[in-house]
């Protein structure tokens, strides 16, 4: 089998929960899938160097995040951030749920998603975070709470009951991206 | 609202999933595209980006460990340091090249140029050849691809002809008797593959129950593997004639590097038990058990988080382990009759303390460090770094594998 095959193979097995991850970062399967395959050529290229293997996820998941940011970077004057939901929801049972929190995903900056996504999806620790952004692990914790307040705060709105303790969005903290903020 | 309700919140944020398209075959191909144009860009000599991600073949540090205690002695007559005699052979794994350096002037001479990518080296028990194990294609200015061992000829600093082992190589050991390389394909073939030193012949390869990532030798040829296993990873002997694997030995933490000592009683397992903590192991060979694992504490360096290349050596009297970090530029001895460690010893330059070997009187210690390309003696009487000796170009890739021919 030569190191193609073998990453073909790497690919394969990794692309789905890479695309769920993607997905978490844009609200778009198309882009999420676009995002994908950009970031496994890019681990192609280091393939040999990261060959042991439970080190090559994290390192695909890195460069998701890192793909995910500069493609941002690069695009932040055409785009403008919304409060629309990316996506009419496709579930029966959780429809409400799904379009709040894709809704809120939506209204963060790139680097306070990102955050979210590395360490409620991904279960980075708030270390890691700061290792992958290259930001402070203070940094990361406060742009983790100020994306959990702002989801709180909408969740305890749209669903009643959910979190009866969640403070309002005018209590919550700034969600603020220090790198362009 | 807790992590786990966060995770949950996420996870119906994803809802029902469209059909995912060719992914892996795409990116297959963009990859390609995008290695040759990288490939381009450094023939021309422009500016391209390098990501150094080495991995230190623990079978070539091993082997190294292994040699007879009764040639060698630990200390040296008082004075200043005196540079060992010998060669040290330094491995770039993405130049696809083998760079000597003479010991005694501390110079570097012209790389000996491989086939492939070279991943792991070791030094026949007469010290006259050494064997490369290759995988797949290098990214050095003249780009070659080869999955195969390769000797080559210490006395004259020359490559041999490459013998095709039509896998990718993980690791490579060379029995007692000089006779006999010992290959470990690690995944996906899981295989191990011998190869007659007389005739220069592969034998069939012999597929392992498990997917091997390293194989280290004893002294008296006795081997080891460890495997992946869903959970963690194991350590445990594997006969060479038939592939069998012993009864295993679960490792904490993921394994970096392991070496034997040269009596063939201890082997010792660098492991990153979490992203900020490396331990290192001290497995009883004979009852196979595992000791109370030793707590290098270290800084905790969030970067390690990606699994920065560990390697270690024992000094040839069995007294002191060394342990290269190459999440930064330091070597931390161990003293192994108490299982402590000792002060690390800062060598300076960018971190990437990829891969140590030990002269054979013992004396000194070679560091290889690819991002600073270099290779720094550490005077191991003394516990103090000398001047590094720098090595020509570095390339994409790490320094990883050292080895020193008398």
């Amino acid at each position: 089998m030569t190191s193609g095959e073998e990453f073909a193979e790497f690919a394969e097995a990794a692309s789905p929960q890479l695309r769920r991850t993607a997905f978490l970062l844009c609200g778009n399967w198309h882009t999420a899938e676009d995002l994908v395959q950009t970031t496994l050529a890019k681990v192609f290229v280091s393939w040999r160097k990261i060959r042991r293997r439970d080190a090559v996820r994290a390192y695909a998941a890195r460069t998701l995040v890192n793909t995910y940011l500069a493609d941002k970077r690069s695009k932040r004057s055409a785009e403008i951030p919304t409060d629309r939901f990316p996506e009419r929801p496709v579930e029966p049972h959780a429809p409400e749920t799904r379009m709040v929190v894709l809704g809120v995903l939506a209204t963060l900056p790139p680097r306070a998603r990102t955050v979210v996504v590395l360490r409620y999806w991904e279960d980075l620790s708030v270390e890691q975070v700061a290792a992958v952004l290259g930001c402070s692990p203070g940094n990361v914790k406060s742009l983790a709470a100020g994306a959990l307040g702002k989801l709180r705060a909408v969740l305890g709105e749209a669903l009643t009951g959910y979190d009866p303790a969640g403070r309002r969005p005018e209590e919550q903290p700034e969600v603020r991206d220090t790198r362009h903020g | 609202m807790d992590e786990t309700s966060v995770r949950a919140l996420l996870e119906t944020a994803i809802g029902d999933e469209p059909p995912i398209g060719p992914v892996a075959r795409s990116s297959l191909r963009a990859g390609i595209r995008l290695r040759r144009r990288a490939r381009i860009r450094r023939a021309a000599g422009g500016a391209a980006v390098v990501i150094v991600f080495a991995v230190v073949i623990p079978a070539a540090i091993g082997t190294l460990a292994n040699t007879p205690a009764s040639r060698h002695h630990a200390t040296r007559p008082p004075g200043p340091w005196v540079p060992p005699n010998g060669t040290a052979y330094v491995m770039n794994s993405g130049g696809g090249t083998v760079t000597p350096i003479d010991l005694a002037t501390s110079t570097a001479g012209k790389p000996i140029i491989v086939s492939g990518e070279p991943v792991a080296m070791t030094i026949a028990p007469d010290r006259k050849t050494a064997y490369v194990a290759s995988s797949a294609t290098n990214s050095g200015p003249e780009p070659t691809s080869a999955q195969a061992v390769q000797p080559i000829d210490l006395t004259t600093n020359t490559a041999g002809k490459p013998i095709d082992l039509q896998s990718p190589a993980d690791a490579i050991v060379v029995s007692p008797d000089g006779k006999t390389a010992y290959i470990i394909n690690g995944f996906p073939s899981r295989t191990l593959t011998r190869v007659d030193l007389a005739t220069n012949t592969p034998g069939k390869p012999i597929t392992l129950s498990g997917a091997p990532e390293t194989i280290t030798m004893a002294a008296d040829g006795t081997a080891y593997v460890t495997i992946q296993t869903a959970t963690a990873y194991d350590f445990m002997p594997i006969d060479l004639a038939t592939g069998k694997l012993g009864k295993p030995l679960k490792l904490s933490g993921q394994p970096g590097a392991i070496a034997i000592s040269p009596d063939g009683s201890t082997a010792y397992a660098a492991s990153q038990s979490s992203s900020t903590v490396i331990t290192v192991t001290p497995i009883n060979l004979t009852a196979s058990t595992a000791g109370k694992p030793i707590n290098l504490g270290g800084k905790p360096e969030p970067t390690n988080y990606y699994g920065e290349p560990l390697a270690i050596a024992i000094t040839p009297d069995g007294k002191t382990a060394y342990l290269a970090n190459g999440a930064s530029s330091t070597v931390t001895p161990i003293n192994l009759a108490t299982n402590t460690p000792g002060k690390p010893i800062n060598l300076g330059g960018k971190p990437g303390a990829d891969a140590i070997a030990i002269s054979p009187d013992g004396t000194t210690a070679y560091v290889a460090n690819q991002p600073s390309s270099t290779v720094t003696p550490i005077d191991l009487a003394a516990g103090t770094p000398e001047k590094p000796i720098k090595i020509g170009h570095g390339w994409d890739s790490g320094f990883e594998a050292i080895v020193i021919a008398p």
